[in-house]
């Protein structure tokens, strides 16, 4: 078998391999029955033979008892000489006892390799009848194998005569038979498949049998009608994704692994001013005027790595305009090849509107900054308050400190005590000023991590002579573990100094109780900290409610109207909320919340 | 007694010589169909020999014979009897042998014939007698047979050689003739007698040859070999004992062998030392037979002397001690043997024939 596995011929046709697979088959079987038949008649031959002799010996045996007893050696020799004429006979011999050749009849020797059979008898006679046997002499039957070899050989060409003729005739109508069976349905039927592979799906095979080959080509047939249909539905598959794709906003390129445009859809046509045609077989240098020869070969690489890449670059049209665009681009396996596709989308649009956002934001910044100054201004008096405190604790302390030194014995340690007190002054009215100068700040600044209690305390301290001139007591309820949160602190500042300076305001009419203001700071939840800022004021009614975050609504005589809004606006950008609510008693309670601290890497 | 005898035989001679003149006119015809060969050809002179003293013994008993050859062909023997059937005149006499059996036949064919018939040598056997009937009976022309007491031959054989071999056990090889011929089994039977008559002695075998020289050497040679012990062989005539002599020579036994016959060629070898003895003599059978025919013819039938079918005892060992003269007595002078000795009708007497070869050969004992 291993033999027959090897044995292949790869351009032969089926009929070709079975003929001869066939062929082979029957040859080694007729070659086998041969060699067993072969053999059969070489033992049966050589069997008979053996039995030739050994009958011929015991006939001998038997028919010289009486002649060798009477020494009839004419006689013997006359019974020797009839066997003579048999070619197989090489020898026969009669002896007597003690004598030697009483009569041999054809010392033939044989000539081949192959042996004699040999068969020796003694020859017995009772000289009367009731005596025992007594040994006279002995016969030896010498018979030569050639005879039997020859005939065997004849034997054996003719078998093996017919195994061949046999092999033949079975080769001669197994050929026939298959080119009648196989061969002709098989190249109808591969014609048939060769019409299909071509691309006429309308072909069809002749069905004119039940056999395998008959019900094969019916399958094949049926799997004709089903590529037929398949193929149909798979065009107008094809067409429908064709439309989807064409009409989607994206602009679609399908590139093989070196960037070559294969295919691309009606909108990338359309946004670069190219037909279809046109743009198959580009490169994305050729119509991409945003990235350089390194940055592709960057993106490609990352595309390669299995990375889906997504980047802003300039697209050039046909007629040498740009516009920007934000590209998709992965790549995927199809069939055993890498492809990859990119979606570029036009944002001119979102960039328009992301410059407008940003020239908003800078209004903002503007806006909040003419707020601040604002309330520094309404603050003059109690800044000035403050910073008249220290400077006149300068003064007095100076003054003592000359007085001190201008004794006749100057006492040092008391001059020492008072210029520490006026370093310390210094640096407080230099802290006073330090904190306006930030709240004058025009640039905003990065987020930092903020203690909303030391934040809210710095304020308190612009503002504690603005609430002692207005008789309100400001009382502080602060979280003793606050969370810290994420803010630029000058805004922050800004919200708390406007929501302080309105309470202070909400109760200039108060006087009927007390002008309390209370800071309560507390954890809202482990993602936001609460600050709440409650007046004993006026209130205010529902309709108000609605609009003190509205721009230039404004209940003060000599407000701007930006305050709340401006907080905020503050407040949202920081990713918090600023609420108004009434309280159940006299006053309003404002509320705004924070988002916490994150570590780095965390979102904002 | 025997000086008288000499006269009374001298006056017979006369009276015979006168008649033969009165004979001379018409001599009896006697026809011999002999199966032997005129001439030597391997078969043995015997039958040349029988003729041979039948001459001597026909012509001084004036007897006219022919001898007719059959040269050992018992149909050619058949054909010559039915020529002589058919001869017109007839002869007086016709002389036939029961060779391979063949007396039968011719008797039936010679019954036609008004010529007497004799049979001689080899007699009918029971079975043909059974049919034929014997001598004067159903064949009428069939006047009598004689033959030679063969066994007698062979049992005188014997009797020298048990006397040659002295104090030894005779251990005995025998080879007779065919047994379809009687004589064969007669010799043999001569033996058997002589051994169980002396008491000792044992046959080892009994083989049967084809008289040839040949044979018997080729038989001596297996059987010597069979029977190493063998110290006589025995042959049933001269050639088959002269033939068994050269394979005792050849295989350099002390083995004793005797012939039956006394031809020449075994009496030289008996002279030289080669054959112990030879039964000799029954080659005068045919003259024996001339004598009593001429003894019927002339009115004295033998039938009145020992039978119509005698069994003859003349046979004669010839040894060394006698060979010399033996063959100067009958074989060198067998032309001048004169058998007017035996004749009854020229020597009337009683009694049976006495064929005794001692009376030629040792004249004194006779």
């Amino acid at each position: 078998m291993k033999f027959l596995r090897r044995l292949r011929f790869p351009t032969a046709s089926l009929h070709t391999k079975l003929t001869v697979a066939l062929a082979a088959l029957v040859a080694v079987v007729a070659a086998g029955s041969a060699t067993v038949l072969v053999e059969r008649e070489r033992e049966q031959r050589l069997h008979e033979l053996e039995g030739r002799a050994t009958r011929i010996a015991s006939l001998l045996q038997q028919s010289l008892a009486q002649g060798l007893w009477n020494v009839d050696s004419k006689a013997i020799q006359r019974q020797l000489d009839a066997l003579a004429p048999d070619p197989e006979v090489a020898e026969v011999t009669v002896t007597a006892v003690g004598y030697g050749t009483v009569a041999t009849a054809g010392p033939r020797h044989p000539s081949d390799a192959t042996g004699a059979v040999v068969r020796i008898r003694p020859i017995q006679y009772a000289q009367f009848e009731g005596f025992p046997l007594e040994k006279i002499g002995e016969v030896r039957v010498v018979l030569t194998r050639a005879e039997a070899e020859a005939a065997i050989a004849r034997a054996r060409r003719a078998i093996l005569a017919m195994a061949a003729a046999v092999v033949l005739t079975l080769f001669a109508a197994t050929t026939l038979l298959l080119k009648r069976m196989l061969q002709r349905p098989v190249t109808r039927l591969e014609a048939m498949v060769n019409r299909l592979a071509a691309g006429d799906l309308d072909a069809r095979c002749p069905v004119d049998s039940g056999d395998e080959l008959g019900r094969l080509a019916e399958r094949v047939n049926v799997m004709a009608d089903r590529l037929r249909g398949f193929t149909a539905h798979l065009r107008e598959s094809e067409a429908r994704f064709r439309t989807f794709v064409d009409h989607a906003m994206d602009a679609f390129f399908l590139h093989d692994e070196q960037l070559t445009v294969l295919d691309v859809n009606r909108q990338a046509c359309e946004s670069l001013g190219y037909s279809r045609e046109e743009l198959i077989g580009k490169r994305p240098r050729d119509f991409d005027a945003g990235l350089d020869g390194a940055s592709i070969v960057r993106l490609a690489e990352q595309v390669g790595a299995g990375e889906t890449v997504t980047f802003e670059s300039l697209h050039q049209r046909k007629n040498g305009t740009v516009f920007p665009v934000e590209i998709r681009s992965r790549q995927f396996h199809q069939g055993g090849h890498r492809f990859r596709l990119s979606l570029a989308r036009d944002i001119t649009e979102r960039k328009r509107a992301e410059e407008q956002r940003e020239r908003l934001r800078e209004l903002e910044a503007e806006l909040a900054h003419i707020n601040r100054v604002s309330l520094l201004g309404e603050l003059t008096a109690s800044i000035a308050h403050e910073l008249g405190q220290p400077l006149s604790g300068v003064v007095s302390n100076g003054g003592a400190c000359l007085r001190w030194l201008g004794r006749d014995e100057p006492n040092l340690e008391e001059a020492r005590e008072a210029a520490k007190r006026i370093v310390r002054d210094g640096k407080r009215a230099g802290e006073v000023i330090a904190r306006i100068r930030a709240l004058t700040r025009r640039t905003t600044a990065p987020r930092e991590k903020l203690d909303l209690n030391e934040t809210i305390r710095d304020v308190l301290v612009l503002v504690g002579n603005e609430a002692m001139r207005n008789s309100v007591t400001i009382h502080t309820q602060y979280a003793a573990a606050l969370a810290p949160v994420a803010g630029d602190r000058v805004q922050v500042q800004q919200v708390v100094l406007n929501l302080v300076l309105n309470g202070i305001e909400a109760m200039g009419s108060v006087s009927d109780r007390a002008r309390d203001l209370v800071i309560t700071t507390r954890n809202l939840d482990p993602d936001q900290v609460q600050v709440t800022v409650e007046d004993s004021g006026t209130g205010l009614d529902a309709n108000a409610m609605d609009k003190i975050f509205d721009p230039f609504y404004t209940t003060k005589p000599t407000g701007m109207g930006m305050g709340l809004s401006i907080s905020r606006s503050i407040v949202q950008a920081h990713g918090g909320r600023l609420w108004a609510e009434a309280k159940d008693g006299p006053g309003t309670r404002f509320h705004f919340t924070l988002p916490t601290f994150r570590e780095a890497g965390s979102h904002l | 007694m025997q000086r008288r005898r000499f006269v009374l035989g001298l006056l017979q001679a006369a009276l015979f010589s006168t008649a033969k003149v009165g004979w001379a006119q018409r001599q009896p015809h006697v026809v011999f169909l002999n199966p032997g060969e005129p001439v030597e050809r391997g078969t043995g002179p015997f039958w040349r020999m029988v003729t041979e003293f039948m001459r001597p013994a026909a012509r001084s008993l004036g007897l006219n014979l022919e001898v007719l050859y059959a040269e050992r062909d018992h149909l050619l023997m058949l054909r010559q009897a039915e020529e002589v059937a058919q001869r017109s005149p007839a002869p007086d006499y016709v002389l036939i042998v029961n060779e391979k059996l063949a007396a039968q036949q011719m008797l039936k064919t010679l019954t036609r014939s008004s010529a007497k018939v004799f049979v001689m040598h080899n007699d009918l056997t029971p079975e043909q007698r059974r049919e034929i009937g014997n001598e004067r009976q159903q064949i009428r022309n069939w006047i009598g047979t004689a033959t030679t007491d063969a066994a007698r031959g062979a049992y005188i054989l014997m009797d020298y050689l048990y006397r040659r071999l002295g104090n030894q056990e005779p251990r005995i090889i025998g080879i007779t003739g065919d047994p379809s011929t009687p004589v064969s089994m007669e010799r043999a039977d001569g033996v058997k007698e002589y051994v169980a008559h002396a008491g000792r002695g044992r046959i080892d075998q009994l083989a049967f040859g084809d008289w040839s020289y040949a044979d018997g050497e080729r038989k001596a040679a297996v059987l010597l070999a069979r029977y190493p012990d063998a110290n006589i062989i025995w042959g049933s005539n001269d050639s088959m004992a002269l033939g068994a002599l050269r394979a005792v020579r050849a295989r350099e036994a002390r083995v004793l062998v005797g012939g039956i016959g006394g031809f020449w060629d075994a009496m030289t070898s008996v002279a030289e030392g080669g054959l112990a003895a030879s039964s000799a003599g029954d080659y005068l059978i045919g003259a024996w037979a001339i004598v009593m025919l001429s003894d019927y013819h002339h009115g004295v039938d033998f039938a009145a002397h020992g039978g119509l079918a005698q069994k003859l005892n003349y046979m004669y060992v010839v040894h060394r001690g006698n060979v010399t003269r033996f063959d100067d007595v009958i074989l060198k002078r067998s032309e001048a043997l004169d058998f007017r000795l035996y004749s009854k009708a020229l020597n009337p007497g009683s009694g049976p024939y006495d064929f005794r070869l001692a009376r030629l050969v040792e004249p004194g004992k006779g």
